[in-house]
């Protein structure tokens, strides 16, 4: 019989009497109970808490179970994916399990769903989640219903995709398993990943330098903004992403004017953020991307700016790239930030007074290997233009990006004299006279 | 090596989309809301594990501590 604590604790949770818990336990154990609930003579709401009961308790088992494991060998990881797929067969799952360089698991996610016999899989919902869980290493998985666990050409070749994309941000893809109904199928064991699986002494520089970076640089902004000590916030940061802590702060603050120093800062950055998104432009042409840069970085003279755009091609948010990065630290930063801000598209400029005068042949190549592998991720390069006092020269126009990046609209060229004559125009049309006559003046000076 | 993982006839798997319908589950037993933004299955278990890092209401604290262990213990006979 077990104890009264624990009798008592049961009915409290499923609402079952206790005496009738007792009287049930004379002739049967408990391990009859939750295996055959119905056996109890109780109510549909009192079954409902005991079947409830039991899947927390499963759940709670599998989860904590896995959590402190190291996977290393491949049969590890295939009995914990079984696991999870054990009542997914009406339609392909891929599912992806982040490692840490210990191949420790962090977690583990359903990146998308599928049809009866594929699953339809984009690297920036894979990599997002690696990214947020600062995964060092990968494990890809799907399902077929079929129950047969030979790859299709697609599996092989989205598998190689994601291969590449993992090494622009140094996460290894360890494998990808594809589970049938009694057999598995592994692209590590039958040789089509390569990838080395011992574990590691060092972490990931990438989320390291970068992540390091980032919680010194928000923990100083945090401090000034609501005072609360930097070492808190640095240590905060280290646990969770500036946007979780921003989001519930109460779930890393005790004090309660601390938690309200930041939902002031929370309330502001949202009424920021709607009101900079509604007016950000829409980008057709260069011109629209020359102007967004000279506005909003008008007191900067030499600066790398990448801009990430939605599907109507409006700017969500714009980040200065860090100076000296090399060519691969640079691709990593932009698609680190494009998928963070669920972008699809971006453009690059460059607004620098000493620019030559001419685009040379090393520049061309850095954007274009910049283009194709970020292409790899699906987030395309529309444009990077080069700012050089007032005039821009995009690449996209000069035909040194493929005719596939384009702007939703075609481009127009217009200079900079028919600019100021459709800003006057406009001006007029408003009847506006200051501000025709603040434009013109500006032409005069500029022209 | 051998995991504690349960019999394949017996166990109840939650499908992966199952973080919210676990909490629900949690928020049902203890017949309570509890209004939390968790999206993954470790927070979930954090929750479990560390209630007082997600809530300060105390008395919820102590009934999720309560029925935690109730499950620990449900383990201990489940699954021996």
């Amino acid at each position: 019989m077990p104890n009264e604590k624990f009798i008592e604790s049961l009915s409290k949770f499923t609402k079952i009497p206790k005496n009738k818990i007792q009287e049930y336990l004379t002739s049967n154990d408990l391990s009859n109970l939750f295996e055959h609930p119905e056996t109890m003579d109780i109510t549909q709401n009192q079954l409902k808490n005991l079947k409830n009961l039991l899947k927390l308790n499963s759940f709670y088992s599998r989860v904590s179970n896995y959590k402190e494991y190291k996977f290393e060998k491949t049969t590890d990881m295939v009995d914990y994916l079984d696991s999870h797929f054990y009542s997914k067969f009406d339609k392909e799952y891929f599912l992806t399990a982040f490692l840490d360089k210990e191949n420790k698991l962090l977690g583990i996610e359903t990146i998308s769903t599928g049809t009866v016999n594929a699953s339809i899989v984009h690297p920036r919902d894979v990599f997002k989640q690696a990214l947020i869980y600062k995964a060092d290493k990968i494990v890809l998985s799907h399902n077929h219903p079929s129950g047969e666990p030979a790859p299709s050409n697609e599996d092989l070749r989205i598998t190689e995709r994601l291969e590449n994309v993992g090494k622009l941000f140094n996460i290894t893809v360890l494998d990808h398993i594809i589970i049938g109904k009694n057999d598995y199928y592994s692209f590590k064991e039958k040789g089509h990943i390569v990838a080395d699986t011992t574990i590691e002494k060092t972490s990931n520089k990438f989320h390291k330098t970068l992540y390091e970076k980032d919680v010194e640089k928000f923990s100083s902004l945090l401090n000034k903004i609501t005072k609360i000590p930097k070492t808190e916030l640095k240590n905060i940061l280290r646990e969770t992403t500036v946007k979780n802590f921003i989001q519930s702060p109460e779930l890393h603050l005790n004090k309660e004017k601390d938690i309200n120093s930041v939902n002031m800062l929370k309330d502001i950055s949202l009424r920021y953020n709607n009101a900079s998104y509604l007016a950000s432009p829409k980008i057709r042409e260069p011109n629209d991307l020359q102007d967004y840069v000279n506005d909003k970085y008008k007191n900067m003279d030499k600066i790398d700016v990448v801009m990430f755009l939605d599907t109507k091609n409006k700017i969500i948010n714009s980040s200065i790239i860090p100076e000296n990065l090399s060519n691969d630290d640079k691709i990593a930063f932009i698609m680190k930030n494009a998928i963070l801000h669920d972008s699809n598209s971006y453009a690059l400029a460059t607004k620098d007074k000493s620019l030559p005068s001419s685009t040379n042949i090393d520049r061309i190549n850095e954007i274009q290997d910049i283009s194709s592998k970020s292409k790899l991720v699906g987030i395309n390069l529309i444009d990077k233009i080069d700012i050089k006092l007032y005039d821009g020269v995009s690449y996209k126009q000069m035909n040194f990006l493929e005719e596939k990046n384009h702007y939703k609209s075609p481009p127009k060229k217009m200079s900079m004299e028919d600019r100021f004559k459709n800003a006057i125009a406009e001006a007029d049309k408003r009847n506006n006279n200051q501000e025709k006559s603040k434009i013109t003046k500006n032409k005069d000076h500029q022209l | 090596m051998k995991y504690d993982i349960p019999n394949p006839d017996q166990r109840d798997i939650l499908d992966d989309s199952s973080v919210k319908q676990t909490l629900d589950i949690i928020e049902n037993l203890l017949e309570q809301k509890l209004n939390l933004n968790i999206t993954t299955e470790s927070e979930v278990v954090e929750l479990l594990d560390y209630p007082e890092r997600f809530i300060k209401d105390k008395k919820a604290i102590e009934e999720i501590r309560n029925l935690k262990e109730l499950i620990i213990e449900m383990s201990d006979i489940y699954y021996a």
